[in-house]
């Protein structure tokens, strides 16, 4: 009986493992249903009105920019609603699932890149082809559409001119009490003010440099990477568009530099757990007197997130040697997609025109909710407060747009962030060692990808840091 | 004829009773079990067509995946060490305040009330408390002294030690309540004849209250073994499984193996459902087999009571 007792106990606790533990979004396992999305534009029954929904990332522009936009728009319209709908954190998982289960909305924002090509590759996107006016294609810039970014097969399917580059944010009040003038140009500049900072105002509490570790990957990609193309590497993220393959041996030098800058103290304890906004706090609260983000961001933390005195601005990254030979990636040509899902796809467009028509781009710009690379709007708006303030938040004529890395691959193992952590943090010498596992790591899964179809080998053999969308044709 | 139409009715109303339980259970159990395991000889990331892969996920779990196993090993390490805190201390604690009085009610409330909140919440709010550069436990050991610098609770050297105290601060109200319904179950004319008999506290205690909650300690054990090895959601907000998958942990990993964009340790650009099934089978059969040994050497706590 104990026996018997003993067995059924053990198969009730490996079912309740197997469940508690890899609990799955249900419906994954039917990635070609065809089943109705039920949130997707309806017409519903004739006098109903279409109802087109709207998935964003964004809410630092909600309450002073969407909102009364969509109140406008649903008072003023008794045929299409708009029914708008933000995700934050979870914005990708939430694509994610909404897409095995057809339950996508009519419209998304086309950011993260991730969730761009994960929906392109399922087919949920819509092209705008047969939608857009010859004011509207007069106004996209050429040399901003790259394919799998805003064109999927040579036809467009976001237009919106939305773009981020990578700055260096300086607390010039601590830099001036410390007798530091103007930002540094090169990295062994900034590490020397790192230093001289903590020197000086340690006692007090204040580190001359931080980066959010928590995610190391995206710690680097928030600067250091974009200092190796600034100084002309042809990899981005580790792909080498010249080889058409990964090459993370460019990252050595920066990652010596970064060693030496952790080593030396002056670095914001406990960043091996921090992310951004913790950060940011901090930065706020006068105790971090430099760290590397993205441009568009900081304006709306530091005047309604975390609201500070401190004088601060962005100021270019610097480079190795203090001389730019190549450029930085810049995320750009994004806006709002549709999706394959809008049963309605005219009332669909026609929301998109309203929220891409010039008036409501140039007040989400005047505003200083984000950054654009959309001519008309830059000719149209006036110069934004917050560019007024920071300069270098503007867009330089070194932010360019680079060609997408492969993103359809599956990694066996550490993203690159952490194995170079482990270099920059001391707990290994042997840099050669990361370059090559993660090497290794990466163009296994390139290659598998390229082997499956899910992707090519993006190569470019002109290809040239200067002017990655000139010789990446 | 009666009796027949009887039972017939009482066998409609018992299955009509079970059914709501049956079909969760199948729905919310079975069937992500029976997912499992038909994808775990697959690959598959959600967008692609499934494909049979045979073996593969198990010889990618079994050679190559040294991720995995770091965080077997951090389960070991955080389950032991959660186990051998929380339950001497509920147990104390249940001790202490099992006593017929409004007070000791009240404290029991306070002790049970993590239980009932949010770890995620909890997680964000430790945050706050042990963070090196402005947290509160630093602040309190620096003013009394006890230490010169702030300590990186959250660092690779101690982020372990902090999510273990967070995780027993979070289940302690959970054992507790375990502990009392066994103590209460204890008859107090045992009690009684023992100080009749002139018995120490100690001696009580180790007479007759361990002896008699043997039953009920095997299962609060058992219990205890299996949510430590699946407990995730504190570590999740706290660390991501960081830093240097120093506090990720089986389910943890597999929870970033099923989505992407959460691969603070898990490092895939797609999620990996095929591979996330085979590993959530094996971590199954992991934890299964810690509790067939617990099981197997916990013989004695039924003879205890006897």
């Amino acid at each position: 009986m104990k026996k018997v007792l003993t067995t059924i106990t053990v198969l009730l606790l490996l079912l309740l493992t197997a469940c508690g533990g890899g609990s799955t979004p249900s419906g994954t396992d039917s990635p070609s249903t065809t089943a109705a999305g039920s949130e997707s534009a309806s017409t519903g029954s004739s006098g109903e009105p279409v109802t087109v929904v709207m998935w964003s990332s964004g809410r630092h522009d909600y309450e002073i920019y969407a909102k009364p936009l969509i109140d406008k728009w649903n008072a003023e319209h008794s045929d299409i609603k708009i029914d708008y709908q933000i995700y934050t954190e979870n914005f990708l998982q939430t694509v994610e699932i909404a897409a095995q289960n057809n339950e996508l909305p009519d419209i998304i924002m086309a950011l993260p890149q991730t969730m761009v090509t994960m929906l392109l590759e399922r087919g949920e996107v819509a092209s705008m082809e047969p939608y857009l006016t010859d004011e509207e294609r007069a106004n996209i810039d050429p040399s901003m559409l790259i394919e799998g970014l805003n064109l999927m097969n040579g036809e467009i399917f976001t237009h919106g001119g939305g773009s981020f580059a990578m700055r260096l944010v300086v607390n010039n009040d601590i830099l001036e009490e410390c007798g530091l003038s103007g930002p540094p140009k090169t990295v062994d500049q900034l590490i020397e003010y790192a230093k001289i900072v903590h020197e000086k105002k340690g006692s007090e509490g204040v580190y001359g440099f931080a980066l959010p570790m928590n995610n190391p990957t995206d710690a680097l990609q928030r600067g250091f990477t974009s200092i190796v193309t600034l100084d002309g590497a042809t990899a981005l993220n580790g792909y080498d568009f010249k080889q058409g393959k990964y090459d993370f041996s460019c990252y050595k030098p920066i990652m010596e530099k970064l060693r030496e800058l952790w080593a030396s103290g002056a670095v914001f304890p406990g960043c091996e757990s921090l992310s951004i906004d913790p950060l940011r706090t901090q930065f706020a609260a006068g105790k971090i007197a430099m760290y590397t983000t993205y441009n568009h961001s900081e304006w709306g933390v530091y005047t309604a997130q975390f609201p500070t005195d401190v004088h601060w601005s962005y100021e270019m990254l610097p480079t190795m040697d203090g001389v730019i030979e190549g450029s930085q990636n810049m995320g750009g040509g994004v806006g709002w997609m549709m999706l394959n899902a809008s049963k309605d796809k005219d009332a669909t467009y026609k929301v998109i025109q309203y929220f891409g028509a010039l008036e409501n781009r140039v007040k989400f710009y005047e505003l200083g909710l984000g950054m654009t690379t959309d001519k008309q709007v830059l000719e149209n708006a006036a110069v934004p407060e917050s560019i007024g303030y920071t300069p270098f938040m503007a867009f330089q004529p070194t932010d360019k747009m680079w060609p997408l890395t492969p993103l359809s691959m599956t990694l066996e193992g550490d993203e690159y962030g952490q194995e170079f952590a482990k270099y920059i943090y001391g707990f290994t010498d042997d840099l050669d060692s990361i370059v090559t596992i993660c090497n290794d790591r990466y163009n296994a899964a390139y290659d598998k990808s390229i082997a499956e179809g899910r992707d090519i080998r993006r190569q470019y053999p002109n290809f040239n840091a200067a002017d990655p969308a000139g010789t990446s044709k | 004829m009666r009796k027949k139409k009887r039972s017939t009715r009482g066998l409609v109303q018992t299955y009509a009773m079970l059914a709501p339980n049956l079909l969760l259970f199948l729905a919310t159990s079975v069937y992500p079990i029976l997912w499992a395991l038909r994808y775990m000889f697959v690959e598959y990331d959600g967008i692609n067509p499934a494909k049979f892969v045979g073996l593969d996920n198990f010889v990618r779990i079994f050679t190559r995946d040294d991720v995995y196993w770091q965080a077997v090993r951090n389960t070991l390490v955080f389950a032991s060490g959660k186990i051998i805190i929380v339950i001497p201390l509920a147990f104390i604690v249940a001790i202490l305040i099992n006593k017929p009085k409004r007070l000791y009610g009240f404290v029991q409330a306070v002790i049970f009330s993590p239980t009932i909140m949010s770890a995620a919440v909890m997680a964000l709010v430790f945050y706050l408390l042990f963070n090196v550069y402005n947290g509160e436990i630093n602040r309190m050991l620096m003013a009394i002294g006890l230490t010169k610098i702030p300590i990186n609770w959250l660092g690779f050297d101690m982020a372990m030690v902090t999510v273990i105290i967070i995780s027993v601060w979070g289940s302690i109200g959970n054992y507790m309540v375990y502990f009392l319904a066994g103590l209460q179950q204890i008859p107090l004319e045992m009690y009684e004849s023992a100080d009749i008999d002139g018995a120490s506290t100690r001696q009580k205690l180790f007479r007759i209250t361990l002896p008699l909650l043997g039953p009920v300690l095997k299962i609060i054990l058992m219990l205890s073994i299996i949510f430590a090895f699946m407990d995730m959601q504190s570590i999740m907000v706290l660390t991501q499984g960081g830093p240097f998958q120093a506090t990720n942990v089986m389910y943890l990993y597999v929870y970033q193996l099923y989505y992407s964009s959460s691969s603070a340790g898990g490092g895939s650009f797609r999620p990996q459902y095929g591979y996330g099934a085979a590993v959530s089978v094996v971590s199954a059969c992991i934890v299964g087999a810690v509790t067939v040994i617990y099981l197997f050497l916990s013989r004695k706590l039924d003879k205890l009571s006897d």
